[in-house]
């Protein structure tokens, strides 16, 4: 197969998927008015911290991690599937064109995230003093080129068999994007200008090399999986999204469920209670409770406080009704004797105990700020 | 809870005259007519879209008959469902895991449903763990256990629990052959503790010694039903093992898919119906 015909492969694919999340991506689009408020709000918030800073020796390494980050971080949608090590191995060596045009078509998006990011850290520079439109300019180029090494080494890293030199190498390439972004910003845009050709350079010698590295077909997959993964966590945050097939983690708190009464009535209650502590529900809900109480905590009005926690408990109220919600028809609800009933009883119940914990500390700002 | 003598005599499992499908006016089985008594182990055998599963589907109620019957200790789905559920447990082909469950909360789970006590499931747990090879693995989550750990998964939740009736769909597949062995012994010891077994399988070797009876299905029918005497002479094959003799079965037994297409009669293609242990007393 050639990488034409992968592409168009990939291309049917990609639309597949935009089609499939498009209902999820409509109704995200109904919460924007609440992200345009939210974003004010933190406009308004990171606007004081700013005028309150002083320059400060710590102050280019903070403004560095976020931009470290946005240089750094890299994901490639290449659309394998599973079943595809199988059906394609014969066209591993075409493989290789097919990387460089994924990776073609992923670099405009990853650098604008990059250039964003950095925007968003300028007045943090400005306080250190780097203010100028031309330093402006060499930090973006600067950023480019950092995006662009990073890709290509990100792409040699992910073929690498061996986790631990995986996780060496991504330190390593992690450690050096930080201290190249800190030296630019200690020294200013000459050196960033520096710093961009000679990076250029590099980037232009591993863009040779990626179609010899070879394939990691399990690595790629998973990688992908993993990122269908994330758009369904970051769909879920908002809408009520499909979770099933994403990776459960191991939570501490699970100990919990060992002390439910070993009954035939608490059957479901252990079930969910575990579903939910081990499922990215668990970390979607504690994010969304962190969030919330954060922005309560800091504003200063009682009703906006009010309000903001109960934005918040009714996203999280959506969001908890992914908990036991294919129970009543899954084939896995006939494994055990309990009624389709009592299922739908034990999860409303686990989701009402979550919500109102929640709830509870979404509400603690504005109860303390009213005490007050 | 001990069954009283009047529960003893009648079938754990009664099917009779069951057609059903997927597709309206088109049936994928006909006719299926078989008993599972306490203290039996029956094998559910035949080709890949013979039926099996769809017997099982039925059974489990996944699936509504079009005709016929399903009863459970002589009680309907419907008229008992939680006494319908609790006779069996029931084992499937692909495991059906929760990924946020790891090994010992699945299985204290289906403890806790069947009213398993804690101390009799946790040392029942271990044992079985340990007769399984999965001791070191009881706190681990399916993600990172391979297929035949999955699998094992499900047989020590079902055999944990000690149900009368075991619905067990193609046990064997990504078994080791130390699961296989122990899987075996295990269910032979239920089955003398007077438990019932219904058992799919195309490892007919292992099946073979073990099971009292057959049913043979072939395109949704029952090709012949009985015992390892009555199916070697209907094949005609007196010293053959059960392979020889299904296989003589079901070359006989032709396509047969016609009937059942066009609607099906509850007339099973050959064998019909046999009766259970002890269903004389009845």
């Amino acid at each position: 197969m050639s990488a034409d015909r992968m592409e168009k492969l990939a291309r049917e694919r990609a639309d597949r998927f935009w089609r499939r999340i498009m209902p999820e991506l409509r109704l995200f689009g109904n919460y924007l008015p609440g992200f345009f408020l939210a974003g004010l709000v933190a406009l308004f918030l990171y606007d004081r911290l700013i005028g309150q800073m002083e320059p400060a020796p710590w102050l280019p390494a903070a403004c560095a991690l976020p931009v470290t980050a946005a240089a750094a971080w890299v994901r490639v949608r290449t659309w394998l599937q599973p079943a595809d090590p199988v059906f394609l191995m014969p066209a591993e060596p075409g493989m290789g064109g097919y990387v460089r045009r994924v990776m073609r078509a992923a670099w405009p998006g990853q650098l604008l995230a990059a250039a964003g990011t950095a925007l968003a850290v300028w007045p943090l520079f400005r306080v250190q003093g780097i203010m100028t439109f031309g330093a402006y300019g060499a930090v973006i180029l600067a950023l480019l080129v950092l995006k662009t090494a990073n890709m290509l080494l990100w792409w040699r890293e992910q073929q690498m068999a061996d986790g631990r030199i995986r996780a060496v190498f991504a330190f390593a390439r992690w450690t050096g994007s930080f201290l190249s972004v800190l030296a630019g910003l200690l020294h200013g845009a000459v050196f960033l200008l520096m710093l961009a050709a000679f990076l250029a350079a590099v980037s232009l010698i591993g863009d040779r090399g990626v179609a010899r590295f070879g394939f990691n077909w399990e690595r790629m997959v998973a990688l992908e999986q993993r990122a269908l993964a994330s758009w369904r966590r970051f769909l879920g945050q908002f809408t009520e999204t499909e979770t099933e097939g994403v990776a459960a983690r191991p939570n501490p708190l699970a100990r919990l469920a060992g002390f439910i009464r070993h009954a035939p009535e608490n059957a479901g209650h252990y079930l969910y209670l575990l579903v939910w502590l081990r499922s990215p529900l668990f970390g979607i809900t504690l994010r969304l409770t962190a969030t919330g109480a954060a922005i309560a905590a800091a504003i200063g009005d009682v009703w906006l406080k009010a309000g903001i926690g109960a934005l918040f408990a009714a996203a999280l109220h959506v969001q908890l009704k992914e908990l036991g919600r294919d129970e009543g028809t899954a084939e896995r609800g006939h494994l055990l004797p309990l009624s389709e009933e009592s299922r739908r009883k034990a999860a409303r119940d686990a989701r009402r105990a979550a919500w109102c914990f929640c709830a509870a500390l979404l509400a603690m700002p504005a109860l303390v700020a009213a005490a007050l | 809870m001990e069954p009283t003598d009047t529960e003893n005599r009648i079938p754990l499992l009664r099917v009779e005259r069951l057609s059903g499908g997927y597709v309206p006016g088109k049936n994928v089985i006909s006719g299926i007519d078989f008993q599972v008594a306490a203290g039996e182990m029956v094998g559910l055998i035949g080709l890949n879209g013979a039926g099996k599963s769809t017997v099982l589907k039925h059974v489990l109620g996944l699936m509504k008959p079009r005709e016929g019957d399903i009863r459970m200790r002589g009680k309907l789905l419907a008229e008992e469902p939680e006494t319908y559920r609790k006779t069996y447990a029931w084992v499937p082909e692909s495991p059906l895991l929760y990924p946020e469950l790891t090994v010992r909360e699945h299985v204290r789970l289906a403890a806790m449903a069947y009213g398993i006590g804690e101390r009799e499931a946790d040392a029942e747990t271990r044992r079985l763990a340990v007769l399984f090879q999965m001791e070191g693995k009881l706190d681990t989550l399916p993600a990172h256990l391979s297929k035949g750990m999955r699998q094992k998964i499900m047989l020590l939740s079902a055999l944990v629990v000690r149900p009368p009736l075991y619905l067990i769909d193609e046990p064997f597949l990504g078994l080791d052959p130390l699961g296989i062995h122990a899987l075996l012994d295990l269910l032979a010891e239920r089955k003398r503790e007077g438990a019932g077994i219904l058992i799919c399988s195309h490892i007919l070797s292992a099946i073979e010694r073990r099971c009292d009876r057959f049913v043979v299905l072939h395109h949704g029918r029952m090709a012949a039903a009985g015992d390892m005497a009555d199916l070697r002479a209907r094949s005609g094959m007196q010293a053959g093992s059960l392979d020889d003799v299904f296989l003589a079965l079901v070359r006989h037994a032709g396509t047969g898919r016609e009937a059942i297409s066009s609607g099906g009669t509850t007339t099973p293609a050959a064998g019909g119906t046999f009766p259970a242990k002890g269903a004389g007393k009845e």
